[in-house]
């Protein structure tokens, strides 16, 4: 047998545009994606706490552009994509001890997990609406806390 | 190979696996872990900290309990970032030269602007004289 024959009866691996993909390869790379969005959340949070320790009128823009409505929603979306992070996070940290390490397993956990998070962050959402901003509660715990 | 005289075996000794792929995934998984409740208290602290001023803010901050968990959140979310995007850059930069350069430059970058976090919660907590 030649090269070219046995090239030509190698299976094609399945192209992105034609292959639907399956639903825990659609976690997997929703996964990633999260993941790598949140890294850069996580580079934006810290660069923001750098520069609010020198310029404290930070803070009150910072307060103004998340009570914007829009904003208020991309918070809760924020807040999903850490619930589904970590969620993500358990279930790669059980196949790595060897739990769940099947297709109907993972779509169970994937399907487990993304409940999870959607019920955390309606949880976060009831709370965020219910108990509002102008509220004190905040700068009693605070200095309570500080005066320890 | 023929005008080498090194032999093919002691050619290919050295070039598989550096044997640093399990210490990878293991401080990966632990990293997850550890987050968790990290991660939790930043939530919990940034939700009841919504509206305080910035004198509130930074008592917050300089709680001695808030430095030692803002250190440790600081430290432990940016390895795990780290390990996971070097696998992300590993996987689909396919030029050897530019996946190398990235790599490094996101770590140290990461190395970097955490310790600026660091140093930043540092000196909020000693100028406070709590």
């Amino acid at each position: 047998m030649t090269d070219i024959t046995i090239k030509s009866k190698r299976p094609l691996s399945p192209h992105l545009q034609t292959y639907r993909l399956p639903y825990n390869a659609l976690m997997s790379i929703a996964g990633r994606m999260v993941g790598i969005g949140l890294a850069a959340t996580m580079v934006v949070t810290c660069i923001w706490f750098v520069t609010l320790v020198f310029n404290p009128e930070l803070l009150a823009k910072t307060q103004i552009f998340f009570a914007f409505p829009l904003v208020k929603y991309l918070a809760l979306v924020w807040a999903f994509a850490i619930f589904f992070y970590i969620g993500n996070g358990i279930r790669h940290f059980l196949w790595a001890i060897g739990l769940g390490v099947n297709e109907k397993a993972g779509i169970l956990s994937g399907n487990i997990v993304l409940a999870l998070s959607a019920i955390a962050t309606l949880g976060l959402w009831n709370v965020t609406v219910n108990h509002s901003v102008s509220s004190p509660v905040s700068t009693t715990t605070v200095e309570e806390s500080a005066n320890e | 190979m023929s005008n080498s005289i090194q032999t093919p075996l002691a050619k290919a000794k050295g070039l598989g696996s550096s044997h640093h792929g399990t210490h990878h995934m293991i401080a990966h998984n632990i990293t997850t872990l550890t987050n968790i409740p990290l991660v939790l208290w930043v939530m919990y602290s940034v939700i009841t900290l919504r509206g305080a001023s910035y004198d509130d803010f930074m008592a917050w901050v300089a709680n001695p309990i808030s430095v030692v968990l803002i250190i440790l959140f600081v430290i432990s979310v940016f390895k795990h970032f780290a390990l996971e995007l070097q696998v992300v850059f590993e996987d689909y930069v396919s030029c050897k030269v530019a996946r190398i350069i990235i790599v490094v430059g996101m770590k140290l970058f990461f190395f970097v602007l955490g310790l600026s976090t660091i140093l930043a919660t540092l000196k909020v907590a000693l100028s406070s004289g709590i």
